[in-house]
């Protein structure tokens, strides 16, 4: 029986690094894998999620532009898109692109990509106002492409931090758990009469007791997921899978491996 | 359209023979030899196009392969007669292009037409893009294919930038830049040693290349009535007339190219993908004040 650390935070250190909070969660919780040079494993699920998540974020944005090149295209162009090329932007139709992105942040049902049209609502009405500021007009085609490189220079940005945290924690990816082994109604049947609702989780959840099962390890789930860590106790005791925050999971690590091997 | 720069890289332009310079007819060679040069250049790209369309078979009905192919000779053709620019730096690499013996001048030539490359290809790179920021707005195509040719072109400018760099460092370690026999052995190996080091991500560029070659004129081509629209670009690319599972088979391909290249780069030098903004940026920052003084929607 042995312990393995498979960790979630990276969902975290590369989509909510504008939270302070977190990424110093995550950047103490890398520091203390690289001082104690701990190996971690990346479920297939969770990379998954990410790439998923990264992908969702980018198409929920970039249908919003597309959105938005209609919408300035049916106001400028009298509905036809393609004639908006020699149309132009005044700051009379600031009023119009923030209607636009409000409508667009309230359909959105992912908070990530709510987060994120707001971010670019506030940057499109931004640089609106800048290529103004020299300028009584500016080209409608030139702005929007304005918008569209940023998003497409945040996804390179994202894709970069990804692969720094995975490198940073030196991440080893775990062979991929068969859907069909993976169940869970178990786990639900556990989480959600504690008010824990997070789907995402469930999965990975599963995944990790599959592999006790097959593997006979003890996993050790490490996440920033507050809510998910209150559960821990409750998960340990039912399916012998381990959460801990990213914060103490290095000394939780080495408690459990203590625990199974006293002499080590 | 614009010839991507990136296929332009791939030719290492490498030539045999030294001219003999102190004839009096040292200038009739020397462009005698770039002439020559350059038409093997075109015939590696053409070649090297051949290979990507034969991939991509069967084109839609209204291409020939041949005047298809021919089109982008011609592209080829202009881009090395008329970018004076391109032209200087890749005549300056296939002179000094490193092999056995290497004299000390030339091999400093090589790492600043390496340097010089990498800095053009940055620029290139940034207009090219903005075929890509077209094509996401006027497109049904998933937003992310084009963001993900944009995560290529950086890829290719990283690459660019790692050669450069990486290429200096190995020839400053083992003292090629130093006037010395050019015939040495500890030279030779050497050389030798970078080839080998360069080969794996020479290969892995050249793969990612000809993915995104394939992958592009999977778009292009097949949302283009004819030549002359595949020219220009079309109004819009919709996912409708592009071959399904043609495409879903070239765009895994490129991803995988892509992923090997970026982790590959990122083993050899990690220094590379350091975040180029470290703040917020203006409207962020703006959006957080406003929030913390309550004047979101006023």
């Amino acid at each position: 029986m042995s312990v393995r650390i498979y960790p979630d935070v990276n969902i975290l250190l590369t989509l909510d690094f504008q939270q302070p909070i977190l990424l110093r969660k995550c950047s103490l919780f890398a520091n203390s894998i690289q001082k104690k040079n701990l190996k971690c494993y990346q479920l297939s699920t969770v990379k998954d999620v990410r790439d998923r998540i990264i992908k969702e974020i980018n198409e929920a944005v970039g249908n919003a532009l597309r959105g938005l090149w209609n919408h300035i295209g049916m106001s400028k162009g009298g509905g036809v898109p393609f004639l908006l090329e020699e149309k132009n932007l005044t700051l009379k139709d600031e009023l119009g692109i923030r209607n636009f992105f409000h409508e667009k942040r309230t359909r959105q049902n992912r908070s990530l990509a709510k987060d994120e049209i707001q971010r670019q609502e506030v940057w499109a009405v931004e640089k609106l106002r800048d290529l103004l500021e020299s300028k009584r007009q500016v080209s409608a085609m030139e702005y929007l492409m304005e918008l569209s490189q940023r998003l497409s220079e945040q996804y390179v940005e994202t894709r970069n931090d990804m692969l720094r945290t995975n490198a940073e924690l030196n991440l080893v990816d775990e062979e991929e758990a068969s859907p069909s082994q993976i169940e869970i109604e178990a786990i639900e049947g556990c989480l959600l009469p504690l008010g824990f609702e997070d789907h995402e989780d469930f999965v990975h959840l599963a995944a990790l007791r599959r592999f006790k099962q097959d593997k006979h390890i003890t996993p050790l789930f490490v996440t920033a997921d507050r809510r998910l860590c209150e559960c821990g106790p409750e998960l340990y005791k039912e399916f012998g899978v381990a959460i801990e925050d990213a914060l103490y999971a290095v000394g939780t690590y080495s408690s459990l491996l203590k625990e199974q091997n006293p002499n080590v | 359209m614009e010839l991507d720069p990136s296929v332009i890289a791939l030719a290492p332009l490498e030539y045999r023979l030294e001219p003999k310079l102190d004839s009096t007819h040292a200038w009739y060679i020397r462009s005698r030899y770039k002439d020559k040069q350059f038409a093997k250049l075109r015939t590696e790209i053409s070649g090297f196009f051949s290979e990507c369309c034969s991939e991509i078979e069967p084109l839609p009905d209204r291409f020939q392969k041949k005047e298809f192919l021919e089109l982008l000779d011609e592209m080829t053709a202009w881009v090395i007669h008329n970018d004076t620019k391109l032209r200087s730096i890749l005549s300056r690499i296939g002179i000094n292009y490193p092999q056995h013996p290497l004299r000390s001048e030339k091999a400093y030539h090589f790492v600043q037409a390496l340097k010089a490359f990498s800095t053009l290809y940055g620029r290139r790179g940034s207009s090219m893009s903005k075929k890509y920021f077209m094509g996401a707005l006027k497109s049904d195509l998933p937003y992310t294919v084009f963001s993900s040719f944009v995560l290529g072109t950086y890829t290719a400018s990283y690459f660019h930038e790692y050669r450069a760099r990486a290429t200096e460092q190995h020839f400053r370690h083992h003292q090629l830049f130093v006037r010395a026999r050019s015939q040495l052995s500890s030279r030779k190996y050497a050389v030798e040693d970078y080839l080998g080091m360069m080969k794996p991500i020479i290969q892995a560029y050249r793969d990612l290349t000809k993915s995104k070659c394939k992958l592009w004129w999977l778009i292009v081509l097949w949302n283009s009535k004819d030549l002359k629209e595949f020219t220009q670009g079309p109004q819009f690319l919709s996912i409708r007339k592009v071959d399904s599972k043609s495409f879903e088979r070239v765009e895994k391909e490129y991803k995988d190219n892509l992923r090997r290249l970026r982790a590959l780069l990122y083993e050899l030098d990690p220094n590379i993908f350091v975040p180029t903004a470290g703040r917020p940026d203006r409207a962020t920052k703006t959006m957080w004040d406003d929030m913390l003084w309550l004047r979101l929607g006023s």
